[in-house]
């Protein structure tokens, strides 16, 4: 069955079409939703709210782009809807960036699995506004709107994660589980 | 060598590798909520269902109610209708038709007259001072234009003969039609005249003679034997078979039924597979006999046949017996979050086996067809027809060999609405005036109760009750 027909099923609420379509797109939105998740559970609760809004909406699909670019964006949008609420977007006064390159080595012998815990342990609104921009490349225009926050707050938030993972790394310790907020 | 990269770009490139799999709880989740949207939507859908239906059997009542009641009242109804007094207006012969009023003792007069019983009638204008005068003449539907005097007088025509009369009348089941022809008017026919009006048959007529007329004895034998043969007519045609039917058709018989019973039901399938998985086909079934309960509304087509509409709950019970435990989830299950067979496994502390229950409840609303077999003190109907399903409860839990139990999740599937063919026996037995006792072993084919497969399920049961007629005249 061709991704069309498959669509075209999901539409009429086809279960078995449901579950095809899930079955090819479940590891590409996981590991996405983990990206924009605090752990395993949060990314599997997001991958399931997401897929309930894509099959809610799948008759709204236009087919003028990706479709999966589409599914994407519901899953980055259910995540952030997640964390937007507990989040306080409060804007950083500092501008001043200091330097957040490393040397790649520092992270040769670590595992997927941990350097996907560093992004994970970022506080929320850190971790949302870099895998927004570093993972998924957004601009900070789009992460701006997307979030409610001004292009400076998502700039400086980005520059905050990557401050946060250098320092991480070279400790070589997982971050401290603090809800961070903005001073 | 130093090798700066951003710290973005090393993330964005290290995670491009990752592989990950959510866990089956996932899907599991997704599926409950879309069959609890879809049962949502089917919900609002056959609610506007119930609601047309309910209009439209109400309507059909009211409709039936009025059609029935306006065919029981026609004539006290017609009585209203243009009754006038016309005395002043006397018409030719050629011209009258009267008919009799239509009070009910003039239905007992109508119902007893035959058009030429009163033919060949002479009135004796002098004597007479009756007249019944009809002012419709042009209108040969005489019971819808009716024009009775009380003072009634058999008007003179204009050759100066007196007119014989139409008499014309309706029943609900029949026109009857009594008129006298164009005839000279003599002395014996007024006395034979004032005979009939005399008789207790005739009341409208009596009712004109009790204020004015004169009962005028005939003073010949031959008067005597005319007038007695001319009785004779009036009081046989009181008894012709017409009347004897339109009695009869006043019996009594029944209209509603109302019964409420409970039935223990019996679910099983016909295909010898396991609706759970195919790893359990092999395994041992169980049907577990779970109470049903409803409530049925009749209605008597004919003497024999009767429909019947109602509302039943029906619950079923299917158990697979000792299924293993420590294995992957069973396809045909939808685990509740964080349960799976391993799960169930280490809860119940390693047990092996496991029995797999599932409990089914469906809203059941039958359209069936009663015919009447043999009706008597103990009645006997044959029943057919048909039944919608909306599945209302759909659990699966599970009784471990160690003695632990959990609701595990649903069977995945359990169409959310389907049909069954119904058959069944009708035995009721009469405990009093109008309450029944019924019996009504059925068997009822489900279609289309899975979405994947058709397992050919089926259940079986035995109505018990009691059925209130409501009787109707």
């Amino acid at each position: 069955m061709n991704l069309e027909q498959l669509i075209k099923k999901c539409a009429k609420n086809d279960i078995v079409a449901q579950q095809e379509l899930y079955n090819r797109y479940k590891d590409t939105l996981f590991v996405l939703s983990l990206k924009y998740c605090k752990n395993t559970e949060e990314a599997e609760d997001n991958l399931q709210n997401a897929f309930l809004e894509i099959f809610n909406n799948i008759k709204k699909f236009n087919h003028t782009g990706s479709f999966e670019g589409w599914m994407k964006r519901i899953t980055i949008n259910k995540a952030i809807d997640s964390y937007k609420k507990a989040c306080q977007m409060i804007p950083i006064s500092n501008h001043t960036f200091p330097d957040t390159e490393i040397d790649e080595s520092e992270m040769e012998n670590f595992s997927l699995d941990y350097i996907l815990s560093l992004i994970q342990e970022l506080p929320n609104q850190y971790r949302l506004v870099f895998s927004l921009y570093e993972l998924d490349h957004f601009s900070h225009a789009e992460i701006a709107e997307m979030l409610s926050i001004s292009v400076g707050t998502s700039k400086s938030n980005l520059h905050r994660a990557k401050m946060i993972l250098k320092e991480q790394i070279k400790s070589n310790k997982p971050v401290a589980k603090v809800n961070m907020k903005y001073e | 060598m130093n090798n700066k990269k951003d710290i973005g770009k090393i993330f964005n490139e290290k995670l491009r590798a990752l592989e990950k799999s959510p866990s089956d709880n996932v899907w599991n989740n997704i599926s409950i909520e879309l069959q609890k949207k879809r049962k949502r939507r089917i919900g609002f859908f056959f609610f506007w269902t119930k609601i047309i239906g309910f209009f439209i059997f109400g309507a059909l009542t009211i409709w039936y109610v009025y059609r029935y009641q306006s065919n029981n009242s026609s004539f006290p109804n017609r009585s209203k209708e243009n009754i006038t007094v016309n005395e002043n207006h006397p018409q030719t012969a050629q011209d009258q038709e009267n008919v009799f009023p239509n009070d009910t003792s003039a239905k007992e007069s109508n119902s007893a007259l035959e058009n030429d019983n009163i033919k060949n009638l002479n009135l004796n204008p002098t004597n007479n001072q009756n007249t019944i005068n009809n002012k419709s003449t042009s209108n040969p539907i005489l019971s819808e234009k009716t024009t009775v005097s009380k003072k009634s007088k058999f008007s003179k025509g204009k050759s100066g003969q007196y007119s014989t009369t139409k008499f014309k009348k309706t029943t609900r089941k029949k026109k009857t039609k009594f008129k006298t022809s164009d005839e000279n008017i003599s002395k014996k026919g007024d006395a034979i005249l004032q005979r009939i009006i005399a008789s207790p048959n005739l009341s409208l007529l009596q009712d004109g003679n009790k204020t004015e007329g004169k009962e005028h004895i005939p003073t010949t034998k031959k008067d005597s034997l005319v007038a007695q043969k001319n009785k004779d007519k009036v009081k046989n045609i009181t008894m012709r078979p017409e009347d004897k039917k339109e009695k009869d058709s006043t019996k009594t018989y029944r209209k509603f039924d109302v019964d409420v019973f409970v039935s223990p039901t019996y679910y099983s399938y016909f295909a010898k597979k396991s609706t759970l998985d195919r790893d359990l086909d092999s395994l041992t079934k169980k049907t577990e006999i779970s109470w049903s309960y409803g409530i049925g509304l009749s209605y008597q087509l004919t003497d024999q046949i009767a429909v019947r509409i109602g509302y039943t709950k029906t619950n079923l019970q299917y158990v697979t017996k000792n299924a293993p435990v420590n294995t992957p989830n069973y396809s045909g299950i939808s685990y509740q979050s964080n349960i799976t067979n391993n799960s169930i496994y280490t809860q119940s502390g390693n047990a092996e086996k496991m029995d797999i229950s599932q409990k089914i409840a469906y809203t059941e609303i039958p359209l069936e067809v009663n015919y009447n077999i043999s009706d008597n003190k103990l009645r006997l109907d044959g029943i057919a027809g048909f039944s919608y399903l909306a599945l209302s409860e759909n659990v699966v839990s599970i009784t471990t060999d160690n003695g632990f139990s959990q609701e595990i999740g649903k069977s995945k599937y359990l169409s959310q609405m389907s049909f069954t063919v119904n058959l069944g026996v009708g035995l009721s037995y009469e405990l009093f005036k109008n309450t029944k006792i019924v019996a009504e072993p059925r068997f009822n084919y489900q279609v289309k109760s899975f979405d994947n497969n058709n397992y050919k399920s089926y259940y079986f049961g035995i109505h018990t009750g009691i059925r209130y007629t409501f009787l109707n005249k």
